[in-house]
This record gives structure tokens, sequence and C-alpha cells, in this order.
């Protein structure tokens, strides 16, 4: 039974949640829902609450109301926890550790097998094109290297869901294409994937996108019925049009 | 609790410290650099301190023909390496001119025997109803207790021996040349454990602090939040890294020691390795609590001496707990490091076995389940 609810369960779902820090609402009845093997995008402006939902869900923040599963596992989702890949907003890294003992560490505790290392190493590597950065102490990369590491981190245990909060910051376009490729490339092989970003428009490579403003859902939907709806041709415009609709909404 | 989790915590933590020469330098040499100017700045001898000594005694012949000559006898075994003795002469000085050189700083003791004082002393031994001078005077500076104790405790051996050297044995003696522990110890002795205790304590703390703080800084915490490792794994990990560092930083604080001080450690060091370990524990679980009230490795540093201090005067390491006034020594008694420190006193130069320390190593051990839980709890908790 619970393995079935497991394998059906959305992988990420909020429903009505609520949080407040002191007199601050960051979530507002929140709901949100990524399906197994879809791509997701999250979008809004700093300080919508994007990180505070991505928290919740993973059990890093409690929350005053609602639901918050994934995988079907309620949070903190422990015993889901291992199928998941988690890209924190800031690099959050042991900078004076190797990219390589950074990669043995994850893939320690997130129980990688021994005999899977190599393999996966290589691969995440190749990713975050740090094939010659290997043995390079975290502190003397770039910034850039920094964030590519991040993402290569979270993904050593072969995850089925990816949640990365604001990946692309700091990252030339170049890298970036190739990053969105990737994640293509990953979904293609069945994985979810929850991204949150402010640079809007690179989300219209999501099956699906969900603008978010002050801790609630004002639209959502694939990207093209989005434009459609609002007769815009940028998502970044479809956004301003759905913030005006709810600010003048009445109710 | 996963031991490949636990031990990916611990292989973590052990590889950012050899990475970081900044911390080897700390682990290693700050211990050794405490213990060499401690070891050498209180290495317990006071030396060379100005005493003016004015001996107004004469010879003086016994009915039997035997002449003596007291004054010139204590002069003879006062101290030369603690003195440095200033002969007045007594034809020119007085008692009121060796005082004046207490007065003007130039002696910090004036040593003054009287006029005939050796046959005043003859003479009240032979008739108690005699009346004479037989009171030698030390004028003493006691602005520096310390040094004034050992400047008396000389004169009155020096007295003792020149008693017993005119045949006449002291009446009553005492006899401390049999110790039950600790023959041939010197401070050095005494100083090690202290030093240990001190590097371990202080050691782990700072490590643990900036490294729980930059944890949470670099998010770290939270990617370990979203991932199999429990918060009882976490700390487990940490305080097995961590005891494992305190107990190579003994082993070479012990070996400098041997080699450099003479340091005689009669008991296990095994045993006395058990007692850092435990020690390295508790201190981590404590610096995990108080990382949780810092923001900043700039803020957790302010912690610091509010940790030092009170272990630092209250756990035994130079001062004796029993020296401390006794409504303080229950807060003594309420720190980690006393039990540390007289165990490892008891084991290093007692030679006591675990049946005799079993009682400080279950106090400590007690100290690290109570702060494991806690760091636990607050790391838990952190969870808002």
């Amino acid at each position: 039974m619970v393995a079935s609810d497991e394998a059906t369960a959305p992988a990420f779902l909020l429903e009505g949640v609520e949080k407040s820090f002191g007199a601050l609402k960051a979530l507002d009845g929140l709901t949100l829902r990524v399906d197994p093997g879809e791509m997701y995008g999250f979008l809004g402006p700093n300080g919508s609450g994007k990180t505070t939902a991505i928290r919740v869900a993973l059990g890093l923040t409690r929350l005053d109301k609602g639901v918050a599963r994934v995988f079907g596992a309620d949070a903190p989702p422990r015993s889901v926890i291992h199928r998941v890949g988690f890209v924190p907003q800031e690099p959050a890294l042991y900078r004076d550790l190797t990219v390589r003992e950074n990669l043995e560490l994850f893939a320690d505790i997130f129980g990688l097998a021994r005999g899977r290392w190599e393999e996966r190493f290589a691969h995440v590597l190749e990713f975050a094109n740090l094939q010659d950065r290997e043995g390079e102490i975290v502190r003397n990369l770039s910034g850039g290297m920094v964030r590519r590491t991040s993402i290569a981190a979270a993904m050593v245990h072969d995850p089925d869901l990816l949640v990365l909060d604001e990946p692309t910051v700091g990252i030339d376009p170049e890298l970036r294409a190739s990053f969105w490729a990737h994640f293509a490339e990953l979904k293609a092989q069945g994985k979810s994937i929850l991204i949150t970003t402010h640079y809007i428009d690179e989300a219209r490579r999501c099956d699906r996108v969900g603008f978010v403003r002050a801790g609630k859902l004002v639209a959502e939907g694939p990207p093209d019925e989005l434009l459609r709806a609002t007769h815009t041709s940028s998502l970044e415009d479809a956004f301003l049009s759905y913030v005006r609709r709810a600010a003048g909404a009445p109710g | 609790m996963n031991a490949r989790r636990t031990l990916a915590v611990s292989r973590r933590v052990l590889r950012g410290i050899r990475h970081d020469r900044r911390s080897v330098g700390l682990i290693v040499f700050a211990p050794i650099m405490a213990m060499f100017v401690f070891g050498v700045a209180f290495s317990g001898d006071v030396t060379d301190v100005p005493v003016a000594v004015l001996n107004l005694d004469t010879p003086f012949t016994l009915p039997n023909g035997t002449t003596r000559d007291m004054g010139a006898s204590i002069v003879a075994h006062l101290d030369t390496r603690l003195m440095r003795v200033i002969t007045l002469d007594p034809a020119q000085d007085t008692n009121e001119t060796a005082a004046a050189m207490v007065e003007r700083g130039e002696a910090r003791a004036a040593l003054i025997i009287p006029a005939f004082f050796t046959r005043d002393a003859f003479r009240s031994i032979a008739d108690s109803s005699y009346e004479g001078n037989t009171s030698i005077e030390l004028r003493l500076d006691r602005s520096n207790v310390n040094v004034a104790g050992d400047l008396q405790r000389n004169v009155v051996e020096a007295l003792l021996s020149a008693i017993e050297e005119f045949g006449r044995p002291a009446p009553v003696r005492l006899d401390d040349s049999r110790p039950v522990y600790g023959e041939g110890a010197n401070f050095a002795d005494f100083l090690i454990p202290g030093v240990m205790t001190f590097a371990v304590f202080l050691l782990t703390n700072l490590l643990t602090i900036t490294g729980f703080v930059q944890e949470r800084v670099s998010g770290t915490l939270d990617r370990l939040g979203a991932s199999p490792l429990t918060e009882g794994e976490m700390v487990l990990g940490y305080s097995l890294a961590y005891s494992l560092v305190a107990v190579l930083q003994a082993a070479v604080l012990v070996t400098v020691a041997v080699v450099a001080f003479g340091i005689v450690i009669v008991g296990s060091l095994l045993l006395a390795f058990l007692f850092i370990a435990l020690l390295a524990i508790a201190s981590q679980g404590l610096g995990i609590l108080l990382s949780a009230a810092a923001r900043t490795e700039a803020q957790a540093i302010q912690f610091l001496p509010f940790l030092i201090m009170p272990v630092f005067l209250l756990s035994g390491i130079f001062w004796p707990v029993e020296a401390i006034p006794a409504w303080l020594r229950p807060l003594s008694w309420a720190l980690p490091t006393t039990y540390e420190v007289e165990g490892l006193r008891s084991v290093m130069i007692r030679g006591w076995g675990i049946e005799r320390v079993g009682p400080y190593l279950a106090a400590l051990a007690l100290f690290g389940v109570l702060f494991f839980a806690a760091a636990r709890f607050s790391l838990k908790r952190s969870r808002h």
C-alpha cells in the first residue's frame, strides 16, 4: 500500500500550505503539485515564498497549516529523502574539501553503492563540466564552478526528484543553456524536476510553470497556454499580466 | 544509527582539518607552545632574590673549650640559588640600615642575626631562666607573598640545619622524604595534565563552534537536513573525528613533555587517552550548543572568553580546586574539565587504574551524554 502510494503519488505536493515567520506570511495557502516525470518551473520574484515552499516540503521548515508531501510521504519526508536531490540557493558545499571529496561525502550519506561511484562521479562531473577539477579544493574554484559543483553533489545518488533553488544564478548563458538541455535529458529518463528561478523566460522549457507572488499561486499551466491566455510573447510579460490581474481583481 | 553515514561525517571533518594548514598548526603547535610558555615561566623555582644579611653574631667558646659560631653557620646554610645574599658590615650597619634596604627595594628581605646570638642560645639551653636575645629577625617585603613564603621557608630550614650541625638535633622533625605519589615529580608533571585538558577543551570547542557556524551559514546543514543523515549520526560523526584529533594532539603533547621536560608517566597512557577522548566528546557537544546562538563566526568567537575563563580558573589546571573559596567550589565540580584534570593527574602521576578513576570517567561520560543529547536536540529544533 505504502509502496504503491509512493509509486503513484505526486513527486512533490503542497496543499493549502500556510507558513508565517512572525508577522510575515511567507506562504498563504499555497498549492503546488509536481507529477512524476514532470519538469515544473516555480517562478516568482525574490521573497515570494519559493524557497520557503521547498524547505517546507523537504522538512527543513515546519509548516503552520496544510499538507506537504514528497512521493506521498508527509514532511519531513525521511522515508523517501534518499530519492531526492536538493540544490539549495547558496552553494552549500564544504569549501575546505576537494570537489571529489564533496561528492564522496554525499555519495556515502545517500547510500550510493561503492560499485557505482566512478560511473556516477564521471557522469555528474561531465554534467557540470568539471571533469578536470575533481582534485581541486572548492574554495579555490570560481563562483560559477562552485555552483556547478553544488548541482553535481545533489545529483550524485541519481535521485528521482531533483529540487533546484535558483540553480542558474551566476552561471554564464552558454552553460545555462547546457544545464537546461541536461535537465530535459533527466526528464526524458523519467525523473521529476522542480526548479525555481527568477530568470522567468528560461522556464519555457518546463512542462508546466507556476507563478507565485506573496506566498500564493497566481497562475499555473504549460508555458504556451499561459502565453496564449495573456496574449504575450514572453513568460515575463505573462507573469506581469497575471500579477496585475491578481492585484486588480476584487477579492 | 547508520555507521556509513556517521563515518562519512567523521571523514569529512578530518579531511577539512587536513586541508587547512592553520588547523594543523592550531592543533599541534599551539598546545606545545602553551606548554613551553607555562612550563618554563611557571617552572616553580624562585631564584636570585636579593636578601640583605646582617650577621652581628660572634663566635662563642663553650665551657668545654669548643668554639661555636651559629650565625655564620646559618648564613652558610642559606640557599644561594634562591637568594642573592648581600652581606652587610657588622661594624657599620644596623638593624635600621638593613631594613632600609628593603624599604628602598634593594632587597626583598633583611635577615638580622643579633649580637651574641650563639652565646645566648647556648646559655638559654643550659639555663631556662637565662634572658638573652635568641631571636633572628627576618624583615620581609611581603608585597609578593610567593617570594616571601619561599624566603621564610628557607631561613627556617637554614636554622634547623645549623642547629643539627652542632650535634643538637631538633627535638621534632618532619620527614617528607617518602611521598606516597609523585616521587621525583616536578612542576611539569603537575602542569602537563592541565595543559592537555585546556588544549583539548579549547581546541575542540573552537573547531566545533566555527565548523557548525560554517555549516549553518554555508547551507550545508540544510543540505544534510534534506538527506538521510540523522542529527544523532551527525553529532556522533563530529564526536568521533574530534576525539581522534584530541587523542593525536595529546599524544604529541605527551611525547614533547617526556622529551623536553622529562616528565614521568606512571599510569596507563591508554587510560589517559580515554579521558582525552571523553572530554573531546563533551566539549564538542557544548560547541554545537553554543554555535546555535551565533549567526557569524565572529559572534561565535565572542563566546570563547566566557568559556575559557571559568575553565582556566576553576578546573584546577594551575590552582588546586582546594584553593578556590568553598562557595565557588560547586561551580568547579560543574565543569567537565575539573574531572578531566583530576582524572588525568591521578592516572599520569599517581598511576591509578580504572578501578580508582572510574568515578571521574563516569562523570565525564555523563557530561558527554548530556551535551550529546542537548546538541542533537538543538539541531532538531533548528527546523523552525
